[in-house]
């Protein structure tokens, strides 16, 4: 159940980011084919006139989006589109009066349209018009409910659509659009899309709205992918726990097996009987599972998207969409789940003697392990192959892993029966005897406790290669983040400003900046989007004066080599994720589209960035000039000479932009810890499942214990009759937890390092395509384990408590 | 011989049932005797058996075993006691089933901290068990199983055997060899034993039969 | 008389058929609910009483009051024996009296809606097109300066002024449509001077003028093929501010073009019970330019024979005799194609049609187009 609730939580959760990323600003569907939109800032209206008087036939329609929010406690962030609801923006559906409701935002200035889901949201208290903050100060706005089933598509969440006079008054744009769609028609429409490219002014850029989506979706497919391969873990760990559960269960009804057997009950019908009996179970356990799971992913929700709005771009937090097919296939996995772990259990179940329940023994209790080493040879294979198969297939990679850790977790019974072994022939003085029994226990009851052991084994690796994995590439952010910031201030556009092309604050305070006595030097960047062979390409334009070089970490490439001909001739240095992506070494070539054609950049370096896993290619601002025209700035950082003071620098720069409200300044230090901030946040999600899996694997350990300690009540009887406390019977019980605990500890570290290694070398490798060294932070491993042995610990308090309560007559009164 | 166990006005019932298992019994055992105890299931030998295995406290009445007064002593104490003064045999056996023999045989040893000795080996030889020293319970016959069981009881030499049904779970041939070598080794220790039974062959050898009928023994 | 008004009223519950027949999306405006509104902005002009026309001024837009049009339709022929017949209809819808207070370039509360049709008479083909725009940046509107409204590429424009001539210029999807028309003779005033009366209320009403005889020359170009053509043309402007008369469904427009140069225009208009409202009327325009008013009385109207539509099931009116004792005129309208049918956001019927009669005992014939609204 929890495994499940995890997996419908993850699931849901991805599809509602995704979702919530899509409809944020397209509210239009199926016709519109290309967007045009402006790589730095807005578009000039004029442009949408010259585009509809040039191409007639094409009728654009015109978009202009922007963030607001309601102010208060929280504030409540919101996204206001402005379409032109003349000529149909809104896809309607059937019923004859819905253009009645796009009436009032013709007429009134001053009002929007939104669902009702939002629109309760707003106006709490009474009244129709909610206050909103947006770039050009505060204003009041007017929200109607967006008729249902009357629009093809429903509104989604804190979007208000008005008409577009409205959005470029509220956002004090006047002449200004932020996109403007088109909707090609299918015959010559890449000739179309070039004749159109060729017309618009430069830094406008044709975009093909279904690359786009895909590009966006690649975004965060390789953050889905590792997310959902983790719940799947989760799972997996939890058919553990549903193994253990099940033996429990048949170990209770021994007796009652074996008197049906007697009865004359056949094999096949006790199967069946069982196994029905663990679908049931398996089906009322995945309807909740999932119900836990949607709460689960409300929660998530906002991680991820908080994530998402950190990392990517705002995204209004939508509800978490419950599609019924995927509950459903969730579900059902669950109980096809359940039945598979239940079908050893209930094998072994038609397989009790007859005898053995007459006997009220169990003689399987004892059986030598299987032969396991097979199995663990053949994964093992697998896993090899597998690797040697997987180029960047994620799904290789995870299955490869796991067949790896089949091989692994198969064993780990069998070495903890060595190290119980072991140990026994050490304790051999007499006052090792209450450990001695509780050793006699582990060792003699494998098929009870071995499948609690490997569970929470494995969810130790889980967590301590997990853990590895985050720690190693937070350092590896850390430090690249500390080599990489070398300017002492950094000045920034806010996120919410769109920047124009041309008119640049940052180009004005760059050349006051550069007037100050107090600074050595001012580097700066520009973020840009060009076409590519393959689509569009992240460049960065850059401005490094010689203290600024040093940031850049070359991995392949010399740095001098590269500084020689950084501004002189058409080279580039591009990104790890980059290089890797797209399969590139030193010297390749990658093209670009200039206004004058297409041009080829000389790679000549390739550094390391974590920042963006599409990967970008960097260019020299003198180069990037002698091909294109001039870009605005996109950043601006300031190095200080050596004897000024940081503070005194940074109040020159502030009152050089007190003026300019659009831009941000951050320090250094701030900056960096700002940006680990973030990363922590991102990995939040991953480390709740980790410890999520340590939450399932103990109640595995739990039950496995409880399930012991049923079978063994007897034992425990003897025990006390025989002149044994209930204290030290409580030592005994408290031991087995102990050994367990110890023994999964100890298999986990090395485990689980090896486990981060292989998601550091091969996943994060192919999920984003950058490297960093595996660094294992003893501290934060320590801590690891000795919480994992906490948690083995807490497992077993409930069993011993129970131990220590036993009374003697009672166990023994079935004679 | 002096009386190692004294019961005075011993009764037990238990909350609930209206009627009591039994009350006011009193008797009295002689250090060295072997008593037997008669009665149908369900008469309370079990029950009387528990009394005297220091395993549930009277609800009325005393009991003394070897002047140590049973009654009103708590958990830890009771089971203080069973370790040091007295051994059980049980209808099913009860050993420890992740021990082997020579370790079942051992643990009441360890727990009274005397040193092992020979006492194992010499055990197991009169036990007639000395090639089954490695092997586990389940790996043994009812009888061997029982026989293991009534040398752990006599192992750290207990001033008190109680056996519940010892012959219960065993044919008839192997219940009177059992029987046969209980009483042997109880006599040539001299150990008191209290058998618990419902079978006549196993009290044919007692020295002295109680009978628990209706809640009241009958010719202490 | 408002006959559009009426067109406009009919398309609501035709549209609401038309999307109930195609529930899948279709993108809509809110140019339905525009013209579906009954409580209409007090602040816009209404026809109350007759005014002075002024030309070419009155051939420009008048934004004050909430709907106009420029309504032009033709019958041309080509030497090589092609023969067309056009419409191209310009709107103008304003949502609201006044412009929004808001600095932007769209808050322009008109809307111009454009209507062009061709029947290809060689080929049987009727095709039409629509288009509808807002009045920002240039991209589509009215001017008066000089006198002339566009939606992009569709435009209308008075070029010479003295001849009440108009350029007209339409093209879309492989059709194409150059026209210059002109007129010797003034625009006559319909209704009372003018002021076309709708309904019993005192401001139902609209300004109507029509200019009923124009040459017209140019080209039609459909696909690859460019035909020099020439033939006659008529044009209706009418502006008002209105509301509908609950009782009235829908009108049959008549604009007939004899060869002897007169000109009859009539609009029936039909009432719910199938009778002819009294209200319907209509105007004789001799050779020699003199008018003849007419009534629902002095006309009369036979339909022989009935169209239904293929596609959307709607039964028309296919065949007329109309007869004007006064003048002694008996004529029969053909429609040249029986599906010339509009199935857009509005429906109804406009053709071009044949006329063949008699007036007294001199043969009487022509070209024409007829407007059949409200039949949904």
């Amino acid at each position: 159940m929890l495994g499940v609730a995890v997996v419908t939580a993850v699931q849901l959760t991805q599809r509602s980011a995704r979702e919530a990323l899509s409809y944020t600003e397209r509210v239009l569907v199926g016709a519109v084919t290309h967007r045009l939109v402006a790589q730095d800032g807005l578009i000039n209206e004029q442009v949408f006139a010259d585009l509809s008087l040039a191409f007639p036939a094409l009728r654009p329609l015109p978009v202009l989006g922007f963030d607001a929010e309601v102010p208060g406690a929280p504030p409540h962030a919101l996204r206001v589109v402005g379409l032109d609801l003349i000529n149909g923006s809104l896809p309607a559906r059937g019923a004859p009066n819905q253009s009645n409701s796009l009436l009032p935002l013709l007429r009134d200035p001053a009002t929007g349209l939104v669902n009702s889901k939002t629109r309760r949201a707003l106006l709490s208290n009474h009244g129709t018009t909610v206050e909103l903050q947006v770039k050009g100060g505060k204003t009041k706005l007017n929200l109607l409910a967006a008729p249902e089933r009357t629009l093809a598509l429903d509104l989604p969440d804190d979007l208000i659509v008005v008409d577009i006079a409205t959005a470029q008054a509220l956002a004090n744009q006047p002449g200004k659009l932020s996109a403007i769609d088109l909707a090609l028609p299918a015959t010559d429409r890449d000739k179309l899309a070039a004749a159109i490219q060729a017309r618009l002014p430069a830094g406008l850029v044709l975009r093909d709205s279904a690359a786009d989506r895909v590009q966006q979706q690649a975004l965060t497919r390789a953050f889905e992918t590792n997310l959902t391969a983790l719940s799947l873990l989760v799972l997996v760990v939890g058919m553990f726990l549903i193994y253990n559960t099940e033996s429990f269960l048949i170990v209770q009804r021994k007796a009652l097996f074996g008197g049906l057997r007697a009865l004359g009950v056949t094999r096949r019908e006790l199967l069946i009987a069982v196994l029905v009996e663990a679908g049931l179970l398996g089906v009322i356990a995945s309807i909740i599972g999932v119900a836990c799971g949607v709460a689960l992913a409300h929660a998530l929700l906002q991680l991820v998207t908080g994530t998402i709005n950190d990392l990517y771009y705002r995204v209004a937090v939508t509800a978490v969409s419950l599609p019924p097919a995927t509950m459903g296939a969730i579900a059902l996995g669950g109980v096809v789940a359940t039945l598979l772990a239940a079908l050893s259990p209930a094998l072994e179940a038609t397989r009790v003697p007859v005898t053995d329940a007459l006997h009220a023994r169990d003689s399987s209790l004892y059986a030598p392990a299987a032969r396991t080493w097979r199995v663990s040879v053949a994964a093992a294979l697998l896993a090899l192959l597998l690797m040697r198969l997987s180029s960047d297939n994620l799904w290789i990679d995870y299955a490869a892993l796991l067949a790896l850790m089949l091989a692994v977790s198969i064993q780990i019974p069998g070495v903890q029966s060595l190290v119980v072994a072991g140990l026994l022939t050490r304790l051999r003085s007499r006052r090792w005897w209450p450990e001695r029994i509780a050793l006699g226990n582990l060792l003699r009851q494998r098929r009870r406790v071995g499948p609690a052991t490997t569970a929470l084994c494995v969810a130790a690796v889980v967590s301590v290669g997990m853990q590895v994995m985050i720690s190693s590439f937070r350092s590896a952010v850390e430090v690249w983040l500390t080599q990489l910031l070398r300017a002492d201030i950094y000045i920034a556009y806010t996120d919410h400003t769109p920047r124009e092309m041309g008119e640049s604050a940052l180009a004005e305070l760059r050349s006051k900046l550069l007037a100050l006595t107090e600074v050595r030097a001012v580097s700066s960047v520009t973020r840009l989007t060009k076409p590519g062979v393959n689509g569009p390409v992240a460049l960065i334009v850059y401005d490094l004066p010689e203290p600024a070089r040093a940031g850049v970490q070359f991995i392949a490439g010399r740095a001098s080599d590269v500084w020689a001909r950084w501004e002189t001739s058409d080279v580039a240095i591009v990104t790890e994720p980059f290089a890797y992506h797209n399969k590139l070494a030193i010297g390749a070539t990658v093209n670009l589209e200039t206004p004058r054609g297409p041009q080829r950049f000389t790679i000549a370096g390739i550094y390391r960035d974590y920042a963006n896993e599409r990967g970008a290619v960097a260019l020299s601002r003198p180069t990037y000039a002698r091909h294109w025209p001039p870009a605005g700035y996109s950043g601006l950082g300031v190095y200080a000479r050596k004897e000024t003071g940081i503070a005194k620098l940074r109040a020159q720069v502030e009152t050089l932009t007190t003026a300019n409200a659009s831009l941000e300044i951050h320090a250094n230090a701030e900056l960096r810890r700002n940006a680990l901030a973030v990363f922590d946040r991102t990995f939040v999600i991953t480390k709740t499942l980790g410890f999520l899996t340590l939450g399932v694997s103990m109640v595995g350990v739990v039950s496995a214990l409880l399930a012991q300690q049923l079978e063994q009540a007897r034992q425990y009887g003897t025990l006390r009759a025989l002149g044994i406390n209930g204290y030290e019977l409580a030592c005994i019980v408290f031991a087995q937890t102990l050994v367990i605990g110890v023994v999964a500890t100890l298999l986990a570290l090395p485990l689980g390092v090896g486990l981060g290694v292989y998601l550091i070398r091969v996943i994060n490798l192919h999920s984003f395509g950058w490297t960093m060294p595996a660094t294992v932070a003893w501290r934060q491993l320590g801590a690891i384990a000795l919480s994992l042995l906490g948690a083995a610990l807490v497992a077993g308090i409930y069993p011993t408590l129970r131990a220590l309560h036993t009374s003697p007559a009672r166990a023994l009164r079935n004679e | 011989m002096t009386a190692l166990i004294v019961g005075r006005g011993l009764g037990m019932c238990y909350p609930g049932s209206s009627a009591g298992v039994f009350e006011a019994l009193n008797f009295e055992v002689a250090s060295g005797e072997f008593v037997a105890i008669l009665g149908r299931s369900g008469s309370g030998k079990s029950t009387l058996l528990h009394l005297l295995g220091a395993m549930e406290q009277p609800t009325s009445g005393s009991l003394t075993i070897g002047g140590i007064k049973l009654d009103g002593l708590d958990d830890i104490a009771q089971t203080a006691f069973r370790r040091r003064h007295l051994g059980f045999v049980f209808q099913a056996y009860n050993l420890v089933p992740t021990l082997t023999v020579a370790e079942n045989l051992r643990l009441p040893l360890d727990l009274n901290g005397i040193a092992e000795g020979d006492s194992i080996a010499q055990m197991l030889e009169a036990l007639g068990l000395e090639n089954r020293a490695r092997r586990y319970p389940d790996q043994l016959s009812g009888g061997e199983q029982q026989r293991v069981a009534i040398g752990r009881a006599l192992i750290h030499a207990p001033d008190l055997i109680l056996a519940d049904e010892p012959t219960g779970n065993l044919d008839a041939e192997t219940s009177a060899e059992v029987l046969a070598l209980l009483q042997r080794l109880v006599r040539t220790r001299r150990h008191t034993l209290i058998v618990a039974t419902h079978s006549l062959d196993a009290a044919r050898n007692a020295d002295r039969i109680f009978q628990l009928d209706h809640g009241r023994l009958v010719s202490p | 008389m408002n006959r559009r008004h009426w067109l406009a009223l009919a398309g609501i519950p035709l549209s609401a058929w038309l999307l109930r027949r195609a529930p899948t999306s279709s993108t809509d405006s809110p140019i339905t609910a525009v013209l579906a509104e009954r409580d209409l902005d007090p602040e816009f002009d209404r026809a109350r009483e007759r005014r002075t026309f002024a030309f070419p001024r009155d051939h420009g837009p008048h934004p004050t009051y909430r709907h106009e049009w420029w309504y032009f339709t033709g019958n041309l022929g080509s030497e090589a024996g092609a023969a067309f017949g056009f419409q191209l209809t310009f709107f103008r819808f304003a949502v609201a009296a006044q412009a929004r207070t808001v600095e932007s370039a769209w808050s322009s509360p008109q809307i111009l809606l454009g209507h062009f049709a061709l029947t290809d008479l060689k080929a049987q083909r009727f095709m039409q097109f629509e288009r509808i725009s807002r009045e920002a940046l240039g991209i589509a509107g009215a001017s008066l300066k000089p006198p002339a409204v566009w939606i992009n590429d569709w435009r209308s424009a008075l070029t010479a002024p003295v001849r009440h001539g108009w350029q007209l210029r339409a093209a879309e999807d492989g059709c194409a449509l150059r026209l210059d028309v002109a007129s010797n003779a003034s625009p006559v005033l319909q209704g009372d001077d003018g002021l076309s009366q709708k309904g019993s209320d005192l401001g139902n009403a609209s300004y109507y003028y029509s200019v009923p005889y124009l040459t017209a020359v140019g080209d039609v170009q459909i696909g690859a093929v460019k035909h020099k053509v020439q033939g006659r043309a008529w044009l209706d402007r009418e502006w008002g501010t209105s509301a509908l008369a609950p009782d009235q469904v829908g009108w049959d427009w008549f604009g007939l073009q004899f060869d002897d140069g007169s000109s009859l225009m009539f609009y029936c208009l039909r009432l719910r019970t199938g009778a002819r409202d009294p209200h319907s009327a209509g105007t004789w325009v001799g050779a020699d330019g003199r008018v003849h008013k007419l009534d629902a009385a002095s006309t009369k109207i036979a339909i022989t024979r009935e169209w239904t539509s293929p596609i959307t099931g709607i039964a028309y009116p296919a065949r007329w005799r109309i007869g004007i004792a006064s003048l002694d005129v008996k004529i029969e309208v053909i429609p040249r194609l029986a599906d010339q049918e509009w199935r857009g956001r509005f429906r109804y019927w406009e053709g071009a049609v044949t006329v063949t009669g008699s007036r007294g005992s001199s043969p009487l014939a022509g070209f024409g187009y007829v407007e059949l609204a409200g039949y949904a």
